[in-house]
C-alpha cells in the first residue's frame, strides 16, 4: 500500500503525482481520494505537480510500496506507541526526522535529504560540525546553536543555493506543543531539537 | 512639429503620465483613510485602488473620454476623422483615432510588441531550463517568469484578434467603419494600461501562481499577483467592447445584397468569437475580482479557513479560459478559410458548413471547462459529461479541417508566404487539435495532467490557430496596408525558420511530457531523462525568436520601398481588394452590392460584388 503524505505545505494545494502517473489535488477544506492498484514492489516519488510556490520544482516525497504482509507488519508496529523515555536521542531523532508523531508536522525528510542528495533544503548527511556557506557570502560552523536557530528561525540563515520563505516558520510552536504531550504522557522532557541534533551526529560520511 | 515632440505629446505618453498620476493619487487616498482610521499599514488596499485609478487616469489623460464626456456636458462633438491639421500622417497612429483601419494597425503593432516582450521571457527561463540546476535564475524569478509569459502572450493574442477583426470586417461587409467608432478606440486603448500593470506586477514581488492565479496559492503570493489579477480584469473590457461593436456591425451595416451567407468567411469567424468574448469575460472578471477582494479586504471566497472553497475559483476562471481558447483560434481558423481559396484558385469547399462550424465551436466550446479540472477533487461522475463535450469539440473542428482538404483539391496551388503560413498553421493546429483528445480522456488525463504535454498541446493550438494564421494575415494584407510589397525571400525565410523549429519545440515538449517532466517547475530531476529534449526545445525557441525578428525587420524595411504594389496582387475576389491604396478614410467612396457568392474562382462569368453606379444629378 501506498503512504501518502497527507498535510502537504497547508499553503496551497498540491497535486500528489505518484509513479503510476495518476494525480489527484489535495484541496484545503475538502477530503479528496484516489484509488490505485500498484504492481511492482519498490521505492518511488510522489512529485507535486500543481504550482505551489518557490519550491515546486522540489517538492517530492518517498513512495514505498510493499507486500501485503510487510505492510501489516509496519501498521503493526506503528500502532505501538512508542515510548519516547525509553529511547536514545539518536533514536528519538531519526523519528523527528522522518515519522512524526500523529503527522503533525510535515517531516524534515521532506525536504533534507540523508543520503547526500539535494533538495529543497540541504542535506543532513555529513552536515553536523562542518562549515556550511551562506547566501549572504559569509560561512559558518554547523553546531549546535546554528542548528537549533535554523529550526526555530529558518530564515535567519540560509545557505548559499538554497531560498528564503521555503522551510515553516513553526517548528518552534509545534514541537514545543508535541514535547508538552510528551511530559503529560510519560512524564519526561524530551528536547526534540537536541534529538535531531544527535542524530544528525550519526550522519557522517 | 518635430518627430519627438509628436511622441512625446502622443497619446501613449500622456496616458502612462496619467496611469502614474492616478495611481499615486489612489494610494496615496487610501493610506491618508487608514491613517486616519488608525489602521495597521498595508499598502496593498491602497494598491490595488491606485491601479483602478491609474487606468481611469491613463484613459483621461490619453483622451479616450473626452468626448463622452462632452456629451455628459452637452457639448456636440463631431466624429473627428482623418489627419489632424499640422500634424503628420503618422501621428494618428500615436493618438487616440477613430478610423477602424488606424485602431487596427494599433492593435497589430502592440500586439507584436507585447509577443516579443513575451518571447524575450521565455528566452530568460528557456536558457535557464537547459540543464538541470539553478544556473542564472532565482526560484521566484523563474516562477514570475513564466507567469507573466502565459499572461501576456495571452494579451498580445487578444490585440492580434482585435487587429485582424478591426481592420478586416469594416472592409469586408462593404461598411465605412465600425458601428461604435469612440467605443472601438476605447477597445483598444484600455488594453495599454492592463499591460503597464502586467508588467509592473513583475517589480513589485512577481508572482508564481502561472497566469491560471488559483488560490490558495494567489491569496499568498506577492504583491505582483495582484497587479496581474487587475491588468488581466483591465483587459476584459477591451474583449466585451470590441464584441459588443462587432456584432452590431455585422448586424447592421452590411453591404446591399450581402446576405449573411455571402459574407466572407472570416466574419463568421469574428461573429463566433464575439459571442464568446461577449458573454464569458465576465466570469473570468469576478473570479480575479474575488481573488483580488480576498486579499485586499479580507472576504472568504477561497479560503479553506474561513469557509471558502478553493474549487469554486477554478470553476469561475475556466468557465471563461476554455471558450477564451476559442477566441483565440477561431479568427485564426477564419483566416486559413479566407485565405485558402485565394491561393488555390477554387470556391471555398462547403462554405456553409465551415460557417456554421465556427458558432459550433463557440457553442460547445462553453460545456467543456471542466477538463481542466480532472483531478481537481470536483466530483467524480460529473467529469464524464465534460469528457463527452470535449470530444464533441472535435466535430465541428474537424469540419473545417476536411473542407480545407476538399479546398485544395485539384486546385491551381501556389505558395507565396501567405499561403505557406497558412500550410503551417494546419499543419501545427492539427498536431494541437490531435494531442487534445487524450487531454479529455480522464484515464489519460490523470497521466498527464499539468506535464509538458499540455504545454506541448497548446502551444501547437496557440501557434496553430493564432500565430501562424495572424502571420499569414499580415503578409497578405500588407500590401494593402503599406502599399507595398513585403520583401518575398525574407517572407520565406522565416517560414522555413519557424515552422522545423516549431515542429521541434512542440513534439519536445510532448516527448518531455510523456517522460514524466511535470510543468511550472524551475528545475527538473536529471533523472528524468529530458535534459536532451530541453536542450532542443531551447535551441528551436532561439530559432523562433530569430524568425519573428526577421519578419518585423522585413516589415518594416518594405514600408519604405519605392516600388508600389499593385491594388490587388493576390487576385482576390474580397471587396477590399477591389479598392486602391491608400484605402480612403470612409473606405469604398462608390457603395457595392453583392450579386453572388463570395469564393466562386474559377466559375466562368460569376462575379461577387457589383459597384452601385451613383446617379448622376438630374436623374
Amino acid at each position: 500500500m501506498f503512504f501518502i503524505p497527507s498535510g502537504c505545505r497547508n499553503s496551497a494545494s498540491s497535486r500528489t503525482w505518484s509513479p503510476a502517473r495518476v494525480k489527484q489535488d489535495l484541496v484545503p477544506g475538502r477530503t479528496t481520494t484516489l484509488r490505485i492498484t500498484p504492481t511492482r514492489l519498490g521505492d518511488y516519488k510522489v512529485r507535486c505537480a500543481e504550482i505551489c510556490g518557490t519550491g515546486h520544482a522540489n517538492m517530492l516525497a518517498d513512495v514505498q510500496v510493499t507486500s501485503a504482509d510487510d505492510f501489516t507488519a509496519w501498521v503493526q508496529e506503528r500502532l505501538q506507541a512508542p515510548v519516547y523515555a525509553d529511547m536514545t536521542p539518536e533514536e528519538r531523532g531519526a523519528i523527528w526526522y522522518s515519522d512524526p508523531p500523529d503527522n503533525q508536522y510535515r517531516p524534515c525528510s521532506g525536504c533534507h535529504s540523508i543520503d547526500g542528495s539535494t533538495m529543497s533544503g540541504p542535506t543532513w548527511l555529513g552536515l553536523y560540525g562542518h562549515q556550511v556557506q551562506l547566501t549572504d557570502g559569509t560561512t559558518v560552523t554547523a553546531d549546535d546553536a546554528y542548528i537549533r536557530e535554523s529550526i526555530l528561525n529558518p530564515n535567519a540563515k540560509i545557505v548559499a543555493g538554497f531560498q528564503p520563505d521555503v522551510m515553516p516558520q513553526t517548528f518552534g510552536d509545534t514541537f514545543a506543543s508535541i514535547q508538552a504531550d510528551i511530559l503529560t504522557n510519560e512524564g519526561v522532557e524530551i528536547d526534540m531539537i537536541a534529538d535531531i541534533i544527535a542524530y544528525m551526529q550519526t550522519l557522517q560520511e | 512639429m518635430n518627430k519627438l515632440s509628436i511622441w512625446l505629446t502622443s497619446a501613449y505618453v500622456r496616458g502612462l503620465i496619467g496611469q502614474v498620476i492616478g495611481t499615486a493619487l489612489g494610494i496615496g487616498f487610501v493610506q491618508a483613510i487608514r491613517g486616519a482610521m488608525g489602521l495597521e499599514y498595508n499598502i496593498e488596499p491602497g494598491v490595488v485602488f491606485g491601479a483602478l485609478i491609474g487606468v481611469l487616469g491613463f484613459l483621461l489623460a490619453a483622451g479616450v473620454f473626452t468626448d463622452w464626456i462632452k456629451w455628459i456636458f452637452g457639448k456636440k462633438t463631431p466624429l473627428r476623422h482623418g489627419t489632424p491639421p499640422g500634424k503628420p500622417q503618422w501621428s494618428r497612429y500615436l493618438n487616440v483615432d477613430f478610423n477602424h483601419k488606424v485602431i487596427g494597425i494599433q492593435y497589430g503593432f502592440t500586439s507584436v510588441l507585447v509577443l516579443l516582450i513575451g518571447g524575450i521571457f521565455a528566452i530568460l527561463f528557456r536558457i535557464e531550463l537547459a540543464a538541470p540546476g539553478m544556473q542564472f535564475l532565482k526560484n521566484d524569478q523563474y516562477n514570475t517568469l513564466f507567469s507573466a509569459h502565459g499572461i501576456i502572450m495571452i494579451v498580445s493574442i487578444l490585440l492580434g484578434v482585435g487587429a485582424m477583426i478591426n481592420y478586416l470586417v469594416p472592409l469586408m461587409i462593404g461598411a465605412s467603419d465600425m458601428a461604435f467608432p469612440r467605443l472601438n478606440a476605447f477597445s483598444y486603448w484600455v488594453g495599454i494600461p492592463a499591460v503597464v500593470l502586467i508588467l509592473s506586477g513583475m517589480f513589485v514581488g512577481g508572482w508564481d501562481t502561472g497566469w491560471v492565479g488559483y488560490p490558495p496559492l494567489s491569496l499568498r503570493a506577492p504583491l505582483g499577483v495582484q497587479m496581474f489579477l487587475l491588468g488581466f480584469y483591465i483587459a476584459g473590457f477591451s474583449s466585451i467592447a470590441g464584441a459588443i461593436n462587432l456584432m452590431v456591425t455585422v448586424a447592421t451595416m452590411r453591404a446591399k445584397g450581402m446576405s449573411l451567407f455571402r459574407m466572407p468567411i472570416f466574419v463568421w469567424a469574428a461573429i463566433a468569437t464575439s459571442i464568446i468574448q461577449f458573454t464569458a469575460t465576465q466570469t473570468l472578471g469576478m473570479a480575479l475580482l474575488m481573488v483580488v477582494t480576498e486579499r485586499a479586504i479580507g472576504l472568504s471566497f477561497f479560503d479553506a479557513a474561513s469557509g471558502g472553497n478553493p474549487i469554486l475559483y477554478q470553476h469561475l476562471f475556466w468557465f471563461y479560459s476554455h471558450p477564451a481558447v476559442y477566441v483565440f483560434v477561431l479568427p485564426g481558423l477564419g483566416i486559413i478559410s479566407e485565405l485558402l481559396p485565394v491561393f488555390s484558385r477554387k470556391p471555398l469547399f462547403g462554405y456553409k458548413w465551415i460557417a456554421l462550424s465556427s458558432l459550433g465551436i463557440a457553442l460547445v466550446g462553453f460545456l467543456v471547462w471542466a477538463h481542466h479540472m480532472f483531478v481537481s477533487g470536483m466530483s467524480d461522475v460529473l467529469r464524464i459529461p465534460f469528457m463527452i463535450s470535449t470530444l464533441f469539440v472535435a466535430i465541428p473542428t474537424g469540419v473545417k479541417f476536411f473542407s480545407w482538404v476538399a479546398t485544395m483539391w485539384e486546385g491551381k496551388l501556389s505558395f507565396e508566404t501567405p499561403r505557406l503560413f497558412v500550410m503551417g498553421a494546419i499543419s501545427v493546429v492539427l498536431i494541437g487539435g490531435i494531442t487534445g483528445p487524450i487531454l479529455g480522456t480522464i484515464p489519460t488525463d490523470l497521466a498527464l495532467h499539468d506535464s509538458y504535454w499540455v504545454v506541448g498541446h497548446f502551444h501547437s493550438t496557440m501557434f496553430g490557430g493564432f500565430i501562424f494564421p495572424f502571420f499569414a494575415a499580415v503578409y497578405y494584407w500588407y500590401p494593402k496596408i503599406t502599399g507595398r510589397m513585403y520583401k518575398e525571400s525574407l517572407g520565406k525565410l522565416h517560414f522555413w525558420l519557424m515552422t522545423p523549429a516549431f515542429w521541434l519545440m512542440s513534439l519536445g515538449q510532448m516527448r518531455a511530457g510523456l517522460l514524466g517532466m511535470r510543468r511550472r517547475i524551475a528545475d527538473y530531476d536529471p533523472a528524468l531523462g529530458v535534459q536532451t529534449t530541453q536542450v532542443l526545445i531551447t535551441v528551436a525557441a532561439l530559432i523562433i525568436g530569430w524568425s519573428v525578428l526577421i519578419m518585423v525587420y522585413n516589415l518594416i524595411s518594405s514600408a519604405r520601398a519605392k516600388e508600389k504594389a499593385a491594388m490587388n496582387p493576390w487576385g482576390s475576389r474580397s471587396p477590399e481588394w477591389q479598392i486602391p491604396y491608400p484605402v480612403p478614410e470612409f473606405n469604398y467612396e462608390v457603395p457595392f452590392e453583392v450579386v453572388g457568392d463570395p469564393y466562386d474562382y474559377g466559375l466562368a462569368g460569376s462575379k461577387y460584388i457589383e459597384a452601385i453606379p451613383i446617379p448622376a444629378v438630374g436623374d
